[in-house]
């Protein structure tokens, strides 16, 4: 089992995400970044982290990449060194060649999936960033 | 990684050499190792058929004069309008293509060293223009990665080099 953050305003999609990582994943949510901040600090302060975040792009007030670059700077006031931390799957409806770079070569994410997901292929990515055992995917 | 490859026991193997393209009705599983360079997976999940690239360089005309390039599968934007039109042609029978971008990452090869974020952007950039939707995207970083791509699936599993 891995520790997952979801981020997303959609109350439907994260529902949906806690739905297919049940079993793979103990899940915390998130509606907003801020929240996701909060969640994020309190982590940290126990010396806890999440081994994956799941990060929409397009949510109220602040965006995923606003808060992407929170959630580093948290991890740096907390010394977080660079292999310890979470591996980020960007989930996004955006699939315009902008957002896809900014997310790779500027906010480093391990992964960017377009929305609407198939459960076949988050299962495909986790398996890619070593989360769950590619022959879980074999076996679907 | 070599266990994925028999995950499908029906699947011929096959390894992807820089600059070559490969489209099958049959399944395959394609392996292949990149650095800078870029491969991208097509799959139409009606037909359980599918191709992939591996792309050394991101646009042709910067480097080969005349009409069309010697080799399209050797620059990513001719290798992409390559297996456009090879789609367009069976477009019906083949419903929607899935697209999966990878590569982009660390140079194996002195001279690489900026041309990965080319190729990617070259990518997206072109398969957004003929509005094929990337469905998931690995690409970037310092390492590079081993990937196996199964044409009757669509699956491509990944493995960074450094791990």
């Amino acid at each position: 089992m891995f520790n997952c953050l979801i981020v997303d305003d959609s109350s439907t999609l994260r529902a949906y995400l806690q739905e297919i990582l049940e079993g793979y994943a103990q899940c915390v949510v998130a509606d907003c970044g801020q929240h996701a901040l909060k969640i994020c600090e309190a982590a940290f302060r126990k010396t806890e982290n999440f081994d994956l975040i799941l990060m929409d792009i397009m949510m109220p007030e602040m965006d995923g990449f606003q808060t992407l670059e929170k959630i580093h700077e948290l991890q740096d006031t907390y010394k977080i060194d660079l292999a310890n931390r979470s591996k980020v799957i960007m989930l996004s409806s955006l699939d315009d060649p902008e957002n896809m770079m900014r997310a790779h070569f500027e906010f480093h994410v391990d992964v960017y999936l377009t929305k609407p997901l198939e459960q076949e292929i988050l299962y495909e990515a986790l398996a890619n960033i070593e989360l769950i055992s590619e022959q879980k995917i074999s076996e679907l | 990684m070599h266990k994925i490859l028999s995950y499908h026991q029906e699947s011929k193997v096959e390894y992807l050499l820089i600059g070559q393209g490969i489209w099958s009705e049959n399944p395959l599983a394609i392996h292949t190792v990149l650095g800078s360079c870029v491969s991208v997976t097509f799959f139409s999940s009606k037909c359980k058929v599918g191709g992939i690239f591996h792309a050394l360089l991101p646009a042709w005309r910067k480097h080969e004069k005349g009409n069309t390039p010697l080799n399209p599968f050797k620059y990513v934007d001719s290798a992409i309008d390559h297996f456009y039109n090879l789609i367009q042609k069976d477009r019906h029978k083949l419903g929607n293509i899935q697209c999966k971008v990878f590569g982009g990452g660390g140079a194996l090869l002195n001279g690489e060293v900026g041309t990965g974020r080319k190729n990617v952007q070259v990518a997206f950039e072109k398969l957004a223009g003929y509005k094929m939707r990337v469905l998931a995207s690995d690409v970037g970083g310092g390492a590079g990665r081993k990937l196996i791509f199964f044409t009757h699936t669509g699956e491509v599993f990944v493995k960074q080099l450094n791990k």
